[in-house]
């Protein structure tokens, strides 16, 4: 359809810069001998009331709505994105009273606005379509002052204050460019607009005079013969309607491209992937079947495209053990830890070995089916960077908590006694519950309270809660305290150290700070470009790191003692051609 | 030498943000986010301001920027910051820098390192294409990095390479001051590490930094002197060892109390 619509444009385009060459007669002149023809051999689409061919006319009104819309179009674009650009950037008063204005010149209709500006200053093309980029500029302005507000909050607005940038530098070399897509989609629809506008002022007799052809005059013309020669008026409508609607598909999928939404998919959402098998790898070793052990994966590998982002890696955790996965950015740790929650989702490519749950029926999630990926889902529960922006925030605390108890008891076959399970008082004091062991205080009130009413600590933990209420077997945390400021970090490692004795669950807690690993974990494993390169206990790992990427990463905490340690260079040649590396390597996002 | 060695001085600067009004509340008090704050800039030096979010010490620092308005005394660099007209005049702006948390967010994504780089020198001085771009590289070089990056966008940079951009940003035009607004929060550990290490060796004897941040280990590693900030006001300040070694007020042990900990060995202790 887009593509269809992306045709009609450019054969509109092509018939008005091509017409004069093209057109099989001369569009203003016929002899009314030939009047009123009927479409035929001479005459493809025959001929009008004074014998003129229709075809040719035809062509030539593309020229002149292609004309009407360009001009049309940029006195809106530069007359109303000037305006509102600069009444975006400046403010206050002038803002205040231009937009006042705008607004009082906006609610008369376009077409309305246009007839009356048209009576000021004549009639005819050109003054016309002058007119009708007058009375959109007005939108024009609101959307380019709306953009340019955005933008000004903007931190790089800032940055290049803070080097001297002068006002119009600001808005030309920072904020036009930043701001031109969503105006140019307007323009689009801006342009259709002209379009019909157009035609209907011709029609009228404001816009384009006879003898010269456009086809709101050629409407007109045929309108006179309608009972006589009733086909006159389908090829000119026919081609105002077809220009119209591609420019309004056109400019429709450009607004759904800049929002990265295609058609196929309208929401963005994307369903987690399975993992396969890999490349039929032979069991080497028998698995554990020690009860205390939760997790075993081995052999597990993600690849985004051709880019391997994990490379073979092995992790087991068990029952009462806090494991730390530590590495920079870029070094896999983000992607293992979503293979193993089964949360990965396209354009990611997962393979393993073995990715087993322990803790009470075992469960297989290589070459799982759907049903057995959402048990295992319901197991393992995941804690997020960015609390705010992983809750919803529409929907209270209480709701959020409730809604994944009730998923949880669904999912549980073994729960016969559904009635009493499912009863709404007995899930309120589950969350009250929830809410108390994750230490929050008045936790009636805060069941009560929205997202954005509440403190990021606050909110992690009620990520907590959330991942707490569907019992887990293990507790995947990626960068839990990253956002968080460091007392309420250390609240929250308190909590998680707390939660993980009592409840005797796994923790595999995801983090580029092994300062807040040593606070926390009891193993360590240590990424490196997709790579385990080093673990074992925090003490060992910290105290005798055997890789120098280990010791670059404890030289580069910086302790709470005298001397300028962390100014130190890289102690060996391996760390720093190691640090080097680690810079190159991170992702570019 | 003890006046002469001071780049700024700021005394009762206080920042207040209107609230937004309403039915039960016509004329609401504004809301008080620095509070009196005094300080001292010494050339030679990086100064600490530590803080949790919203205590206020990136406000002071955009107050220092002439991003917000604010009452009160500021002497930076011989200039009297209160009375400055809106925008800044030039002659400011080249003495005082910043660099922001974000990188990405700070430099204008669509475009190339040469002009992000070039544009204070644009801006601030008359050179040449030829010198402009012989500046520009030398001032990579000082920040480690190669003319390789020129034609690059930050898109196309990872984390602690853009981070190194807006430092060549902000010092090509050689500041007396330099504001590091949270400049290695953003950053693995290892990378802040290596750009701290970089940053101090940036410093000169005639300039200062003043750093900005909630990590008080770090800031005890790379600071002179430190200021400590809860809910607008300055807490305590002192130098970096007395702060962090011996804290005083109440507020700062509980900050240093929260610093994560390596396990040591028996002779480190």
């Amino acid at each position: 359809m887009v593509k269809l619509s992306w045709g009609v444009l450019v054969l509109v385009g092509a018939l008005a810069l091509l017409g004069p060459w093209i057109t099989p007669y001369d569009p203003t002149a016929g002899s009314v001998a030939d009047a009123l023809a009927s479409p035929g051999p001479e005459h493809w689409l025959g001929t009008d009331y004074l014998g003129r061919d229709t075809l040719s006319r035809l062509i030539d009104g593309a020229r002149v709505s292609t004309i009407a819309g360009f001009e049309a179009t940029a006195v809106a674009v530069v007359l109303g994105g000037g305006l509102g650009m600069v009444i975006g950037l400046v403010g206050g008063w002038t803002d205040r009273i231009v937009m006042r204005i705008v607004e009082g010149i906006s609610s008369i209709p376009a077409v309305v606005l246009a007839i009356a500006i048209i009576a000021a200053l004549g009639s005819g093309l050109t003054r016309s379509m002058l007119a009708v980029g007058i009375a959109f500029a007005m939108g024009m302005a609101r959307l380019a002052r709306g953009l340019t507000m955005a933008e000004r909050e903007r931190l790089y607005v800032d940055g290049a204050r803070v080097v001297g940038a002068s006002r119009l530098r600001l808005l030309r070399v920072h904020i036009a460019p930043n701001i031109a897509a969503p105006m140019g989609v307007e323009a689009t629809l801006v342009f259709a607009h002209a379009v019909t506008i157009e035609a209907a002022l011709s029609f009228l007799g404001l816009g384009t005079q006879p003898p010269a052809a456009s086809w709101g005059v050629m409407l007109s013309s045929a309108q006179r013969t309608i009972r006589e020669a009733p086909f006159q008026s389908i090829p000119p409508g026919l081609a105002l309607v077809l220009t119209v609607l591609a420019l309004n598909i056109v400019g429709d999928a450009l607004v759904r491209r800049r929002r990265g939404v295609g058609l196929d998919n309208p929401t963005g959402y994307l369903e987690p992937i399975g993992i396969g098998s890999g490349e039929g790898k032979a069991e080497s070793n028998p698995l554990c079947t020690d009860p205390a052990v939760l997790l075993q994966a081995r052999a597990v590998a993600v690849r985004y495209g051709s880019m391997v982002a994990v490379d073979g890696v092995d992790v087991t955790v068990k029952a009462g053990e806090v494991v730390a996965l530590v590495g920079e950015s870029g070094s896999g740790k983000t992607s293992l830890a979503m293979s193993l929650a089964g949360l990965l989702t396209p354009p990611a490519a997962c393979s393993a070995e073995v990715i087993r749950l322990g803790g009470g029926a075992p469960l297989d999630l290589v070459d799982a089916d759907p049903g057995v990926r959402a048990q295992w889902r319901g197991r393992v529960g995941v804690v997020f960077q960015e609390p705010s922006a992983a809750l919803n925030p529409l929907q209270t605390v209480g709701r959020q908590l409730r809604e994944v108890i009730e998923a949880q008891r669904r999912l549980s076959a073994r729960h016969r006694d559904r009635a009493n399970t499912m009863n709404p008082r007995v899930i309120s004091e589950e969350i009250v519950d929830l809410l108390t062991a994750v230490g929050l205080r008045d936790p009636e009130d805060v069941a009560r309270l929205r997202p954005g009413q509440i403190s990021g600590g606050m909110a992690q933990r009620v990520m907590i809660a959330l991942a707490l209420a569907k019992s887990p077997t293990l507790l995947i945390a990626d960068e839990p305290t990253t956002a968080l400021d460091v007392t309420v970090q250390a609240e929250i490692i308190e909590l998680l150290k707390r939660l993980c004795r009592e409840r005797e669950f796994g923790v595999l807690f995801v983090t580029h700070d092994l300062g807040v690993a040593g606070e926390l974990a009891d193993r360590v494993v240590v990424m490196f470009r997709g790579e385990v390169v080093e673990s074992g206990p925090i003490d060992q790992v910290v105290l005798h790191p055997s890789h120098p990427y280990t010791a670059a990463l404890v030289a580069a905490v910086p302790r709470n003692e005298p001397g300028r340690a962390i100014l130190a260079p890289p102690a060996t040649a391996a760390e720093a051609r190691v640090l080097d590396m680690v810079e190159d390597q991170e992702p570019v996002s | 030498m003890s006046s002469s060695s001071v780049v700024g001085s700021v005394d009762d600067l206080t920042v207040r943000f209107p609230r937004r009004r309403r039915l039960q509340d016509w004329r609401p008090e504004p809301f008080v986010a620095v509070d009196r704050a005094a300080m001292v800039l010494r050339a030679g030096e990086i100064t600490g301001l530590v803080g949790e979010s919203g205590s206020g010490k990136s406000t002071l620092a955009r107050a220092l920027l002439k991003l917000v308005p604010f009452d009160g005394r500021a002497q930076v660099c011989g200039f009297d910051v209160a009375g400055l007209a809106d925008p800044a005049p030039l002659e400011y702006r080249r003495a005082v820098q910043a660099v922001f948390q974000d990188p990405l967010q700070a430099l204008n994504s669509r475009h190339r390192v040469l002009d992000l780089v070039g544009e204070p020198l644009d801006i601030h001085t008359e050179c040449d294409a030829e010198s402009r771009v012989d500046r520009v590289v030398a001032t990579l070089e000082s920040v480690g990095l190669d003319n390789s990056f020129l034609d690059r966008t930050t898109r196309e940079l990872s984390g602690g390479q853009r981070q190194r951009v807006a430092i060549a940003r902000a010092i090509v035009i050689e500041p007396s001051l330099l504001i590091l607004d949270e400049a290695l929060s953003a950053l693995d550990v290892t990378t802040a590490a290596s750009v701290a290490r970089l940053l101090h060796g940036l410093l000169r004897p005639d300039s200062a930094m003043l750093f900005i941040g909630h990590d008080l280990a770090m800031v005890r590693q790379l600071c002179d002197r430190v200021y400590v900030m809860r809910q607008g006001r300055i807490v305590e300040s002192g130098t970096a060892d007395q702060v962090c070694g011996d804290p005083q007020h109440e507020y700062t042990r509980l900050l240093v109390g929260s610093i994560p900990t390596l396990p040591r060995t028996a002779a480190d202790r």
